[in-house]
Order: C-alpha cells, then sequence, then structure tokens
C-alpha cells in the first residue's frame, strides 16, 4: 500500500514536471489594430506576412522564422527581399518556408504550424482565417515608421535587449560621421526620377534616417514635408531641390545598374547634371535601394559607412566646412 | 414527347415545359463537372489531407484542428463562393447582352467594376483608416452610384437607348479608372499594393459570411431574372416587336439593367472585379447548345459557376504556395476568347 502511495506521487509529480515544461508562457500584447492577443513569450515558430518590413528584422535580432512572405525573381524563384545582401540568409539557405508572395498560401502557414503570426493592414480582412491557426498581431506600416517597426518586432518577441545592442551600435556609427564631418554645414537631398518627376522622401527608411540623425542639412521643399511624407516635384523646380550631396538608389534584386538610374534622370531631364550642382561637382552618390529602403540595422550600418566614406576626405566638403 | 424535347409536367399540368433534351444532357453534364470539381478543389491543397481525412471532417468525425481548419475555414466557403460569384457574373453578363443586344456587353461596361474599384482603392489609399468591414459596403454603393448615373444619363424621356448606354458606360468607366490609377501611382506604395491585390479579383479572402451573403443575393435576384426570361426572348425579335406583342419595354429594360447591377456589384463587392466571366459564360453557354431564354440561363449561370471554380482552383494550387487570383486566371481565358468572338464576328459580317 504504502510503495504504490509513493509510486502514484512520484507519477503525479513527473506529470506536473513534464506538463509544466510544455506549457507555453504567455503574455497579453496590445497590437497596432488595438486588439490584445495572447502570444508566446518566447515564439518558437513564427510566420513573417513581409519580407522587408518583419522578416529581415526578426532575423536581424536573432529570430528565425519558419515561415515568411517573399518576392520571385525574373527566373521564378522566390527570394526573402534584402534578406540575403543584409542578413546572409534567403530561403534556400535559411530554413523559412517561402508562403506565396503577398497573394500568400494560407494552407501553407497552417502546415507549418505556426506559434505566432506577426502580419500587416493589408490582411486586415482574413485576421480571423489567421487567428484560427496561431494568435496573430498586426504591425501597421501606416502609422509607424520603419524603425519603429522594427521596435514592435522587438517586442512581439521579446528581444529588445538585442534591440538596444544594433541600437548602440548605430549611435556609435553616427558619433563616427559627426566627428570627422561638420554636418550642419553640408546641404544632402536623396531623389529618384519617378515618371517624369523626381520624388523626395522626409526621413522615412535608412538614407534618410541616417543623413538627418548625423544632423546634416536639407533643401528647404524637403524640410517642409512632414516627417514620413514624401512628395513628386516638376523638374522645373529642381533647382529648390538642389544640395551639396546629392544621393540617388538603384534596385538589385532585379539587377538594376547606377547607370540605368542616371539614364532615368536624363530621360526626366536631358542634361540634368547642369542644373544640380552636387552633380557638377561630382558629388552623385548612387547606392543600392536594398540599403536605402531597408528596415535593418545592417543596412543603417552600411549606409552610415557610405555616407562618411562618400563625403569625409572630398575636399569639397573640406571647402564647405571652412565656409 | 418528341424526340428532340421532353415535356415536364406539374401540378396535373397546370405548368407543363416543354424543355430541349440536348440541352438538358449539357446541364446534366456540367452540374457533374461541378460536383466533381467541388470534390477535388475541397482535396487539394497545400496542405496534406487524405480523402478519407476530408470525408471524416466533413462528418464531423475529424479530430484534428488543423484539418477542420483547412478544410471548413479555408477550402469550403472559397469553393461556393467562387460558384456563387461565377453564377452571378455570368448572369449579369447574360442580362446585359440581353438588353442592349450587344454580344460584347458585361458588367464593367456599364461601370460596376470600375465604381466599386473607385470606391474601394480611395478607402485603402486616401482613408487607410476607415474600417476594412465597410470595405464591401463601399464597393457596393460604388457600384450602384455609377451604375445608375450611367443609366440616368443614357435614359431620356421617349426610349431607352442601348448605343447611349454602351457609350456612356465606356466613357464613365474611362473616367472612373483614370482617377483610381492615378491614387494608385501617387498613392502610398503598401497602401496602393493592397488595392491592387483587391483589385485582381481574389476569392481567397472569403469567409462563411460571404458564402451567405452571395446565396442571399442568388436565391433572390436569381429566380427574379427567371421570371423575366420570356420577356427577355420577345426583347431578342427587337424593340418594334417586343412591343407589337404588348411588352413593356421600358420597364423590362429597367428591371434588367437593374437585377445585372445588383448581381455584379454585390458580387465585385465581395472578391473584386472579376473580369471576362460574364462576357464569356453566356457566349460559351450559345455555343454549346441554342435554347429558350431561361435554359440559356441556367446554362449560363452554371458555366460562370464552373469557370470561376476552375479559376480560383488553378490559381490556388497550380503553382503553390504562389497563389494567382482567379481574376487574373479569368483574363487570362477570357481574353483570347474575346479576340476569338470579335474574330468570328467579322468572318460573319464577310460572309
Amino acid at each position: 500500500m504504502k510503495t504504490s502511495l509513493i509510486k502514484t506521487a512520484i507519477a503525479v509529480a513527473l506529470t506536473i514536471i513534464v506538463s509544466s515544461a510544455h506549457a507555453v508562457e504567455t503574455r497579453i500584447y496590445s497590437d497596432d489594430l488595438d486588439r490584445k492577443v495572447e502570444i508566446p513569450v518566447q515564439a518558437q515558430r513564427i510566420v513573417a506576412l513581409h519580407d522587408v518590413l518583419l522578416t529581415v528584422p526578426l532575423i536581424e535580432l536573432g529570430v528565425m522564422p519558419v515561415g515568411s512572405i517573399g518576392r520571385l525573381s525574373k527566373d521564378g524563384k522566390p527570394f526573402i527581399r534584402s534578406g540575403m545582401v543584409l542578413t546572409g540568409y534567403d530561403f534556400e539557405n535559411s530554413g523559412i518556408d517561402f508562403i506565396g508572395t503577398f497573394d500568400l498560401d494560407i494552407e501553407k502557414v497552417a502546415a507549418l504550424k505556426p506559434d505566432l503570426i506577426i502580419a500587416t493592414p493589408r490582411y486586415e480582412k482574413t485576421l480571423a482565417q489567421f487567428e484560427a491557426l496561431a494568435p496573430t498581431v498586426v504591425v501597421n506600416y501606416n502609422t509607424r515608421t520603419p524603425l519603429e517597426i522594427f521596435e514592435a518586432v522587438a517586442d512581439i518577441t521579446n528581444t529588445q535587449d538585442k534591440l538596444a545592442v544594433l541600437e548602440r551600435r548605430y549611435q556609435s556609427q553616427l558619433d563616427g560621421i559627426r566627428r570627422i564631418i561638420d554636418t550642419k554645414s553640408i546641404v544632402v537631398n536623396a531623389m529618384m526620377p519617378k515618371k517624369g518627376n523626381i520624388n523626395i522622401r522626409y526621413s522615412d527608411f535608412t538614407l534618410g534616417k541616417v543623413l538627418r540623425d548625423a544632423g546634416f542639412r536639407f533643401p528647404k521643399a524637403v524640410d517642409d514635408l512632414k516627417p514620413g511624407g514624401r512628395a513628386d516635384f516638376s523638374v522645373e523646380r529642381l533647382a529648390e531641390l538642389d544640395a551639396d550631396y546629392v544621393f540617388a538608389t538603384y534596385r538589385t534584386d532585379k539587377k538594376h545598374t547606377p547607370q540605368m538610374i542616371v539614364e532615368e534622370f536624363e530621360a526626366v531631364l536631358p542634361n540634368f547634371c547642369d542644373h544640380l550642382t552636387a552633380c557638377k561637382n561630382n558629388n552623385l552618390i548612387v547606392i543600392p535601394r536594398e540599403l536605402s529602403l531597408s528596415v535593418s540595422y545592417t543596412a543603417l550600418g552600411i549606409t552610415a559607412y557610405t555616407v562618411l566614406t562618400h563625403i569625409s576626405g572630398n575636399p569639397f566638403a573640406a571647402k564647405l566646412e571652412k565656409k | 414527347m418528341s424526340n428532340t424535347h421532353f415535356t415536364l409536367r406539374l401540378l396535373n399540368e397546370s405548368i407543363a415545359l416543354k424543355l430541349p433534351k440536348f440541352a438538358l444532357i449539357i446541364i446534366l453534364i456540367i452540374c457533374i463537372m461541378i460536383v466533381f470539381m467541388i470534390v477535388w478543389s475541397l482535396n487539394i491543397g497545400s496542405f496534406n489531407l487524405s480523402f478519407q481525412s476530408v470525408y471524416d471532417t466533413l462528418k464531423g468525425t475529424e479530430t484534428d484542428k488543423a484539418a477542420n481548419n483547412v478544410v471548413w475555414l479555408f477550402r469550403f466557403p472559397r469553393t461556393l463562393a467562387a460558384i456563387l460569384v461565377g453564377i452571378m457574373m455570368a448572369l449579369s453578363g447574360a442580362a446585359l447582352q440581353n438588353v442592349t443586344r450587344n454580344g460584347l456587353a458585361d458588367p464593367s461596361l456599364i461601370g460596376i467594376s470600375q465604381g466599386a474599384a473607385l470606391a474601394v482603392v480611395a478607402s485603402i489609399i486616401v482613408f487607410p483608416e476607415i474600417d476594412i468591414n465597410l470595405r464591401p459596403w463601399l464597393a457596393l454603393a460604388g457600384s450602384l452610384i455609377v451604375a445608375a448615373t450611367i443609366q440616368w444619363l443614357s435614359f431620356d424621356d421617349k426610349a431607352s437607348n442601348s448605343l447611349k448606354l454602351i457609350l456612356f458606360g465606356i466613357g464613365v468607366s474611362a473616367f472612373l479608372s483614370s482617377i483610381t490609377t492615378a491614387m494608385l501611382t501617387y498613392g502610398d506604395i503598401y497602401n496602393a499594393s493592397s488595392a491592387l491585390a483587391w483589385l485582381a479579383g481574389s476569392i481567397n479572402a472569403t469567409n462563411w459570411f460571404d458564402v451567405k451573403l452571395l446565396s442571399i443575393a442568388v436565391l433572390i435576384l436569381v429566380p427574379l431574372l427567371l421570371i423575366l426570361s420570356r420577356l427577355m426572348a420577345t426583347l431578342r425579335l427587337g424593340e418594334i416587336s417586343a412591343i407589337s406583342l404588348g411588352v413593356p419595354i421600358k420597364f423590362v429594360k429597367y428591371a434588367l439593367i437593374s437585377l445585372a447591377v445588383a448581381l455584379a456589384a454585390i458580387a465585385t463587392s465581395v472578391v473584386g472585379p472579376l473580369g471576362f466571366v460574364g462576357l464569356v459564360a453566356p457566349h460559351l453557354a450559345r455555343l454549346l447548345t441554342r435554347s429558350n431564354v431561361a435554359i440559356h440561363l441556367i446554362l449560363t449561370a452554371l458555366i460562370g459557376g464552373l469557370l470561376v471554380l476552375v479559376a480560383d482552383f488553378a490559381g490556388r494550387a497550380l503553382f503553390a504556395p504562389l497563389q494567382i487570383p482567379a481574376g487574373i486566371v479569368t483574363e487570362i481565358i477570357g481574353v483570347p476568347f474575346l479576340i476569338f468572338l470579335l474574330l468570328s464576328q467579322r468572318r460573319k459580317l464577310n460572309k
């Protein structure tokens, strides 16, 4: 009798230990649609419904999702936009499953047995379907700046410590720029040819953020845009967008080249270089768009060094600093 | 009973219908194809489920939650919605072709798709804070307002004018499309991409509420259209002949256009614009068999349902996990068919 009681007690204790080890610790997260969602404290099987905005930040925070949206290359091969360049990971070497492009395959998501789905407002109508599979939180790209999206991803995945390290690294990179360059004395701008006009952004994404965080000045027309804003300017207003240094970007995922962007500028305004101070002084800097339009601390770092190396040591910049 | 027709006698012969045997056989074959497609659609997908598991899930004896989700939340409502949307778009096209006596008429001709598109794209790009659940209602309102405006512009006091309807339809639709394109071009890139997804006409987001809404619409509107089928037959003879037979032309035309608008607008509000079904299905029905208007409408509805079901299934399963919206698949089928139709008409005219 005594032996059987001891056996029973041991069995009960073991059951409690095993079940508590398997019980998933959860917490309540209030997402960007003001929904209170019970999510795992440490999600193990995350599916990300945006590659640039969610998958890349997840990887940088050290969390490998089990599934992600991707894009298709010209030869039909799926890829994570900016994934390989910024993180070294793509579908073929990461164990991340391709779940489709933005018109995703929800059955594929179900097959991955996720314990957390991170969505964007694009999937608001189908949230009930996702919620049937796993807790689903929405990160709103309409209300958050790219780096605020990064913060939300860190919060959801409980990786704020890692985010703090990345932020500290970025701040030291900015200090490096400010130490070498008198940023307040230099006017910069980032522009893109777009359907016959010049497209300008205030500061969203990487390039604009680095330039503003480092303390560079922008043309008044750009400052007049509200933070996060963008606008198309007629080429007749090109003089208002002139700067000491002008940045432009080209798409590497589509195998574009810097020369293609120059040709696009030429198409908008023949001999455009004659109308830009930066261009006349050989200070038109063309960089890959993956760097400038990412939600990535790696991209911030590379962009910071790109800005530093292009502007510091340049005799023209030195001349400006003396003024 | 003749060799070519079968007479259906109901209520002690108070209702007697003479039905062409060949058309009935075609209807039966298409019904079998639809049932086959439903079974196939429920069994095939990225989530591997055995036939037995699907059967058990439908019976309610399957205990696996994931299997239940896949069958009941994803595959089943989507399959039914595809059929219902196909029926509605096809019948809308058939009614419009009848009323305009123009074989190229389809719901986009009278601004239904463009009105819905403008309302939804504006809500996504200009007013992204608007509740997403209002989107179907905005699409419906946009469709109805634009269709009503085009009808109002094209009808005068004397008589209805089909050519005016077509011309105003093309003009207003082009105007609305240009505004929609401007919003897509200059709007926020993420919102524009969401709007484009809606414009592609996708059935993947449909749920049981959508199925309920579409079913109610079909149950109310399709019988009304069938009731008008006899009057539609007289319209085929031309307006003068119809008037001489005592048909209230203006009423019939208003009623047919209103039904066509309601059918297409409700379908569009749920899944987005679905091109060419309204054009292709009535012609395919006519190519398969010549019959009276009621039988033609039934055949058109079934072909429309089958067409969208196949389009959705192909878009979902052929290149999975890549998903091709049903609207794109129907356009891939529809455009060559339209060219074929135009060429065959030109050949007839040359003869």
